[in-house]
């Protein structure tokens, strides 16, 4: 418990410095606060004195700077994000209706990575330095400097322009068949699953490669256990940690790609709401989604932390290791 | 990536061909993007509406040419010039950081330690994509500010390099000599331990480069980088990706030109990493 509570020690002031960042986007700004939150509107809306004045109510604008971050925090914390100015709709519904999407997207990419990236990595460890392991290492380099549009860019022209097999863009929620709904996926899912694999492969390799160098590896194999066997229940399971890690770690990365990705393929999640809000000057929007996912990231890499200390409450030497480990393979 | 290296051969040699040819393409392409304006090529904003979708090889044309009849040869040169004005100054100033933090942390570990993970924790929370984008969009889509914005998500992984670094340095010999002779923290970081800090924390520049060339060509193909019509990469890939199933070259021209400098970037990184690579485990 030594390591959880030092991660929660080390988180919560994280957390808040998080989300102080987010908060102060809209501060820091040159000029009037409600000019910006104005500027997507027309002269006569921006220079109304009753909506500027209800604005700087709502924002609380006459208190003090530390005062409002608290009070913005306390709503925040309620699940109450505010409203948008430019729509008038609630801010925390529109990203609720967004969360199905993204999610989807997300559950849909990280298990395809997983499918492609862990025979592979098990294939190039157990093979390591031989030409297969070269290839796949050398496909990962790759995949690596292929940043995500272009690969959607790639995906539609082929699949969509040259081959017609599945829709360039656009979404059918889910009643209207599950095929409909999934073939708008697929596509996006490639995207975003292939530039994750190089990473989850990375670190699983050199974590398999330590891993069958060790004396119950040796045993096993004198036992007569299969290959396959071993690789799979004797190798891969100390694996898990380091993967749960990565999983936490590249939920950033996973976002960038997700607000990339919902772009080009007009999937109605999360990132596109946040290029919309861009796009329309919404500024409150604009916030709120920054918050949301700087928020999701903290939350996602507490909740790896916690699952580490259920799984094995010797984890602190491997827990540790496996975090490096993630953060090294993630800067590539 | 995995490799032996032979120590009889000269240094040059041992790098291997693939490294030169990535060198080779950074400089051409780094000086094409510096000389643009002086070069002979066409103007790369001005029509020729007689010229339009002119395919690769094409007469006149090297690469051909867009939906409006300019020139994609220039295009994609002149298009460098953005990306690779950010490639060389953001990620230095994440390195001056990154620095500073990284040595602080690692020497006097404690508060300090706690402080800078804390900060750069906290910088990792956001998406560096959604981040740069974000910071666009409230200060302007400037150029300083994509340079100050691009900076500010590259400290973390440096400051990582430079932590553990300082931390497997501070042990030596040569540190506890400095400072048995009465030298001051100041002096020993910069004197003693920042020569050899700085080395593995130079290759990660590299990879910094090509993220930040990512980053700003994402940004530009989505529309909330650059305001028009200045060509980058990203919004040359942009532009082309409308007439994707009529003339792909427009598309894939610019993609290929951003994907090998991206390449080339990673792939010397990855061999000057190897070189100066401190064991992994001590980290």
């Amino acid at each position: 418990m030594a390591y959880l509570r030092s991660r929660l020690l080390h988180l919560i002031p994280v957390f808040f410095l998080v989300t102080f960042m987010s908060f102060m986007l809209m501060n820091l700004l040159p000029g009037d606060v409600v000019d910006t939150i104005l500027a997507g509107e027309d002269a006569a809306t921006a220079n109304d004195p009753e909506v500027r004045r209800q604005i700087e109510e709502e924002l609380g604008l006459d208190k003090p700077l530390p005062i409002r971050y608290v009070l913005w925090l306390g709503d925040l914390l309620q699940g109450d994000l505010g409203r948008s100015f430019i729509t008038g709709k609630k801010i925390g519904d529109l990203l609720l209706q967004r969360i199905p999407v993204t999610a989807q997207l997300m559950v849909m990419s990280l298990v395809f990575a997983l499918i492609i990236a862990v025979p592979l990595a098990l294939l190039s460890a157990y093979k390591s330095n031989s030409y297969i392991d070269r290839l796949i290492t050398a496909g990962a380099f790759g995949l690596v400097a292929t940043p995500t549009f272009m690969t959607s860019i790639v995906f539609i022209w082929l699949f969509a322009v040259i081959l017609q097999l599945l829709p360039a863009a656009g979404h059918a929620p889910m009643f209207f068949g599950v095929w409909a709904n999934m073939k708008h996926f697929i596509l996006p899912m490639l995207a975003i699953g292939l530039s994750e694999v190089p990473i989850f492969l990375r670190v699983l390799r050199v974590d398999l490669i330590t891993t069958l160098q060790e004396d119950y590896i040796a045993l096993a194999k004198a036992k007569g256990l299969s290959t396959t066997y071993i690789l799979i229940h004797h190798a891969m399971r100390p694996s898990s940690f380091t993967l749960i890690t990565v999983l936490g770690l590249q939920v950033g990365r996973l976002i960038s790609g997700l607000v990339i990705v919902e772009n080009i393929f007009a999937l109605p999640g999360i990132g596109k709401l946040l290029i919309d809000a861009i796009d329309a000057r919404d500024v409150l929007v604009v916030q709120a989604i920054v918050t949301f996912s700087a928020i999701a990231y903290v939350a996602i890499n507490l909740s790896v932390d916690v699952l580490y200390a259920l799984l094995d409450p010797r984890v602190n030497r491997r827990a540790e290791e496996a975090r490096q480990a993630a953060r090294r393979a993630r800067e590539v | 990536m995995a490799m032996s290296i032979n120590f009889v051969q000269p240094w040059w040699k041992r790098l291997g061909i693939v490294f030169w040819l990535c060198v080779g393409w950074l400089i051409f392409i780094s000086f094409g993007a510096l000389l643009a304006p002086w070069l002979p090529l066409y103007d790369p904003l001005s029509t020729n509406l007689d010229r339009q979708f002119e395919p690769p090889l094409s007469e006149g044309y090297l690469l051909g040419t867009d939906a409006v009849g300019r020139d994609l040869l220039s295009r994609a040169i002149h298009g460098g010039r953005v990306s690779l004005t950010l490639a060389f100054t953001a990620p230095f100033l994440s390195l001056a950081v990154g620095l500073v933090l990284g040595l602080s942390a690692g020497y006097f570990r404690g508060r300090v330690d706690t402080a800078v993970s804390v900060f750069t924790d906290s910088i990792l929370a956001f998406p560096n994509i959604v981040g740069v984008m974000v910071i666009l969009f409230f200060f302007g889509a400037t150029l300083p500010v994509m340079i100050l914005a691009l900076a500010f998500f590259g400290i973390p992984p440096e400051v990582r390099v430079a932590r553990a670094n300082t931390i497997l340095f501070a042990e030596r010999e040569f540190v506890l000599a400095a400072r048995a002779q009465g030298a001051s923290s100041v002096r020993i970081m910069v004197r003693e331990l920042l020569p050899n800090v700085i080395v593995p924390m130079l290759s990660l520049v590299l990879f910094g480069m090509s993220i930040v060339i990512i980053i700003e060509g994402a940004l530009a193909f989505l529309g909330v980088g650059f305001p028009p019509p200045t060509p980058t990469w990203g919004k040359m890939v942009g532009d082309g990706f409308e007439e994707i199933s009529k003339a792909p070259h427009i598309t894939f021209v610019p993609a290929g030109v951003m994907f090998l400098t991206i390449l080339s970037l990673n792939m010397i990184g990855d061999r000057l990493r190897a070189l100066s690579d401190v064991k992994a485990s001590a980290v």
